[in-house]
């Protein structure tokens, strides 16, 4: 037989009695077995595959080296190392699954945190909406009142002109009954006339003007004489004396339906009669503007 | 004693050899440094800070010690041996550092989330 022939023989022959016997795996394999089986039921088969992968091939080499030389420090040097890679797989299982948790609470964070934000933005831009419904109406009532506090003013400043452009003439005084204007009759009419005076026309004029801007007021129209004469004549006077004033208003724009005229005659003296300044001052035209 | 006995007392060195290749093996310069930078990329990633962790770190380094000083002995078959699975342990002791902070980070993220969830309208 050739050295080459003899030397594979024996080579066979240990390999053969080395292989066939049952000798139990060292507890580095029976480790790396079990972790390898774990790491392949876990999460490593899905998330971290490569590292699976590179496991199961350090397992198998672990296993052939068992079957070719079953209690050699290699077999067991190559389960160490094939135990140490299963776990790794495991671990970047674990990893990959920890990272994917993380990204999705970042993404939720991100989308409540919008959704809040939108939420809070819309509801400053609604109170802002608000806020600025409330200043617009607030202004414009506060438009209105100056307009009608302007045209009130106006109005008052007006009487007040005319009524000051006539105080020379008429006296004008604030009674229950109304505004009480009295004009002197020596003003307004010659002695014993009902015919008005031409500038107790002009005078008028301006009442009438100052009146109209109050709008629609009442008027009453008195006329009031001494005790001077018949009391009939007196009355008769002091009417017709009532209805010129009432005509020239109308004439000037007053309604018709709005004045009224009286004569009142001596019964209603503002001074005594005993006197000619007395007598003077009875002597009158009162108009109420009520 | 037959002369098959006598051949294979005469080759058991050899096939020793051939089997476990023993005897004037290389001094492992390349694995050291391999096995050495596993364990520093261990370190940065924290695994002093978990416990399973520390302990292949631990297990890394008390092989790397060994592995260092057979390597001075000139036994470089042993010393590869013992920095192959040094490497193993530091890649693994990165591996559960890894895992360790992922699963914090994770845990953060989702207690913020729980937060704005919690305070909302």
């Amino acid at each position: 037989m050739s050295e080459t022939i003899k030397r594979a023989g024996v080579l066979l022959l240990i390999g053969a009695v080395l292989g066939c016997s049952k000798i139990p795996p060292p507890k580095e394999l029976v480790t790396a077995r079990a972790d390898y089986a774990k790491a392949q039921k876990g999460l490593a088969a899905k998330l971290a595959p490569a590292d699976l992968d590179t496991a199961k091939q350090a397992l198998d080499a672990a296993e052939a080296a068992f079957d070719a030389e079953p209690e050699e420090q290699r077999t067991r040097d190559l389960a160490y190392i094939a135990d140490r890679r299963a776990l790794l797989a495991e671990a970047a299982g674990g990893t990959e699954s920890a990272n994917r948790r993380r990204e999705a609470a970042e993404r939720a964070y991100k989308e409540v945190t919008q959704t809040e934000l939108k939420l809070a933005r819309a509801k400053v831009a609604k109170s802002k909406e608000q806020l600025e419904k409330e200043r617009r109406e607030r202004e414009k009532a506060e438009v209105a009142r100056d307009s009608a506090e302007r045209a009130r003013a106006s109005m008052e400043k007006d009487l007040r002109a005319a009524l000051d452009s006539i105080k020379e003439i008429a006296s004008i005084k604030e009674e229950a009954r109304g505004v009480v204007i009295t004009l002197s009759g020596a003003v307004l009419f010659a002695s014993g006339r009902a015919t008005l005076l031409p500038i107790a026309k002009s005078k008028l004029d301006q009442v009438a003007e100052s009146i109209k801007h109050q709008g629609s007021k009442k008027l009453i129209v008195e006329g009031h004489t001494d005790s001077v004469g018949p009391i009939t004549a007196n009355m008769r006077l002091s009417q017709q004396r009532a209805d010129a004033v009432r005509e020239h208003l109308i004439g000037r724009g007053i309604p018709s339906g709005d004045i009224t005229a009286v004569g009142i005659g001596p019964d209603r003296p503002v001074a005594e009669n005993t006197s000619p300044e007395g007598r003077a001052n009875n002597r009158r035209v009162e108009i109420i503007v009520k | 004693m037959t002369s098959i006995t006598r051949f294979v007392h005469a080759h058991a060195v050899c096939v020793a050899a051939v089997l476990t290749g023993c005897g004037g093996a290389p001094s492992p310069v390349d694995q050291l440094a391999t096995t050495q930078g596993s364990i520093r990329g261990a370190e940065e990633a924290g695994a002093s800070g978990e416990p399973d962790a520390a302990l292949h770190l631990k297990l890394a380094k008390e092989q790397l010690g060994k592995a260092k000083t057979l390597m001075q002995d000139e036994d470089n078959e042993e010393a590869t041996r013992l920095l192959q699975r040094a490497e193993s342990d530091a890649e693994l002791a990165r591996s559960l550092a890894r895992r360790h902070s992922a699963e914090a980070d994770a845990s953060e993220a989702q207690a913020e989330v729980d937060k704005v969830k919690g305070a909302g309208p």
